[in-house]
């Protein structure tokens, strides 16, 4: 009995000082840094013109979050009863005193304009200049001119893009189609779609970047998602999320020839989970959080996207919560935030995030 | 709540020290057994992180990172040594939940050696327990710690054989490395289980 009784511990004693603590990451020592999850299932809408707060569709309603250099005030319930959060819906900040959205009721597009001078007000839409297309998603570009994108179907169709005029006065949204912007074999994924521009297409498999005449293509296997980043000294980032679970990190700068993009690949990131993810460039590092497919723990890549290929970062401190998915990155003065669907508010420091 | 703790243990002493010098008689000779169920909430009391000289009292976010309850179960069969020392072994199940939803499981597997001074309908049983525990949390994660464990409470035998309780004590659960490159998050981590049992003796 005393034999099989010291065997027994001894052999305890061995797996516990040795193998099955080799594969882990301080189980309790992670738990000081474990918060809670609030669990909003924020959607991001845009950023106020401005001025440090932003707009976001919860189970809520419409919120309006504060942020002040490291500071976050809880959002504010501007409307309990404006709109039900539906994955196909979205809206932007059109002008200084106005947002767009679009609220889809199944098939049916419904537009309203909502007054942002609080009380808010929401006064319904009638549009025109769609035809048989549906909006999948809107953009701003960079001198501040609102894009939609708009598709026939959800898979294999013919997407264009749209700009609109909006008149208080008549209650009504003309969408005029851009020329040229026809984009044909459009596939629309509800977890990955695509940000495309003047510039961009998507073609089957292959991501077309148009310059002046100048076209230069990315083929894939399966092209998962595609989002572009605009940075300010000319270069564009392109994220491309193939079939491998591999994100490609892209480069293009304008070449010395007229009409001339080049472009390099500055970075693969393996071991992906999230399909699609906002990201954001600051000219100087692209950012972007992605789960962990194996676990909840989540990551927080920064990428050099002045360095050659290869150069990211990803510690294994993060500052983020498991679980945490990012709803938006965007920038606020100075400051660059990650709003997540589930977690709250963090702030980029460095290579880390910080929990507001 | 140390000064809580050192009252509560003090007061616990001196009523096992009055009792068993007013009510010496013994019930149990040597090999007899007891076999006893358990269950309750188990607290999270304290968790320590030696790295940056941490230590969070209590639960929630920025304390320990735990619910403030959890849950404990267990079986435990001793045999006695003597008519006041048993010794045996429980195997039990905790869990508790994380202030982020994740769920840290405790399998603890320890030898209980029982100190029965106050015997009969009433008893006063204090045990030591020593062991291990495979722990898990559910976002990742593994790991099979000592566990250490003292208990004490009171037990009340409406027949011969069974009889119900009421127990609290502590648990201690060190996470060791010794790995240097992960010795930085070496953490200790202290529970307090208050628990109903059944006990059937023989």
């Amino acid at each position: 009995m005393k034999k099989t009784i010291v065997i027994l511990s001894i052999i305890l004693s061995l797996f516990s000082l040795s193998s099955c603590n080799l594969d882990n990451e301080g189980i309790l020592w992670r738990n000081i840094d474990r918060t809670v999850s609030d669990n909003k299932n924020r959607k991001f809408i845009d950023v106020e013109k401005n001025g440090n707060s932003f707009y976001m569709i919860t189970e809520n309603g419409l919120e309006k979050g504060t942020v002040n250099g490291s500071s976050y005030s809880e959002s504010v319930i501007l409307d309990s009863d404006a709109f039900t959060k539906f994955f196909r819906d979205f809206g932007i900040i059109y002008s200084d005193e106005t947002m767009i959205y679009l609220d889809y009721v199944e098939s049916d597009m419904n537009f309203y304009a909502v007054s942002l001078n609080e009380p808010v007000s929401i006064k319904p839409l009638s549009y025109e200049g769609l035809d048989n297309y549906k909006l999948v998603d809107c953009y701003k570009k960079d001198d501040g001119t609102v894009v939609f994108l708009g598709s026939t179907a959800e898979e294999n169709s013919t997407a264009k893009l749209f700009t609109a005029s909006y008149s208080a006065d008549s209650g009504m949204i003309t969408f005029t189609a851009i020329e040229g912007s026809s984009i044909p074999n459009f596939v629309t994924s509800y977890d990955g779609l695509i940000y495309a521009d003047e510039k961009y297409t998507y073609e089957g498999n292959t991501i077309k970047i148009k310059s002046g005449e100048k076209n230069v293509d990315f083929a894939f296997d399966d092209v998962k998602s595609f989002t572009t980043n605009g940075t300010t000294n000319g270069t564009e980032i392109y994220i491309i999320r193939n079939s491998d679970s591999t994100f490609y990190v892209y480069k293009g700068q304008t070449g010395s020839a007229q009409n001339e993009i080049l472009v390099e690949q500055i970075a693969t990131v393996g071991g992906s989970y999230s399909r699609s993810f906002p990201s954001y460039c600051d000219g100087e590092y692209l950012y972007f959080v992605d789960a962990n497919g194996t676990s909840s723990a989540s990551r927080f890549i920064t990428i050099d996207v002045t360095a050659d290929e290869g150069n990211y970062e990803e510690p294994s401190n993060n500052g983020t919560s498991n679980g945490m998915e990012a709803e938006a990155i965007f920038k606020i003065d100075r400051n660059i935030y990650v709003l997540s669907e589930n977690h709250g508010m963090f702030q980029v420091q460095g290579k880390t995030l910080k929990q507001l | 709540m140390k000064q809580k703790l050192k009252s509560i243990s003090l007061l616990l002493l001196l009523a096992v020290v009055l009792c068993s010098s007013l009510y010496s008689a013994t019930y149990y000779d040597n090999g007899s057994q007891r076999f006893t169920i358990t269950a309750g909430p188990v607290l999270p009391l304290t968790l320590t992180t030696f790295s940056d000289d941490y230590t969070g009292v209590g639960s929630g976010e920025g304390v320990t990172g735990f619910e403030p309850v959890g849950g404990f179960g267990s079986l435990t069969y001793q045999m006695f040594l003597n008519p006041y020392v048993a010794i045996g072994g429980e195997i039990g199940y905790a869990f508790n939940y994380n202030v982020d939803g994740t769920l840290l499981t405790n399998v603890p597997m320890q030898f209980k050696l029982t100190y029965i001074p106050l015997q009969g309908r009433f008893e006063i049983p204090i045990s030591l327990g020593l062991g291990f525990s495979y722990m898990s949390v559910s976002d990742g994660g593994a790991y099979l710690p000592f566990f250490a464990s003292f208990e004490t409470g009171i037990d009340w035998y409406f027949t011969d054989n069974w009889g119900v309780g009421v127990k609290s004590g502590i648990w201690v659960i060190p996470e060791l490395y010794f790995q240097s490159s992960k010795s930085s998050q070496n953490a200790l981590l202290t529970m307090v289980p208050i628990t109903l049992s059944v006990t059937y003796r023989s």
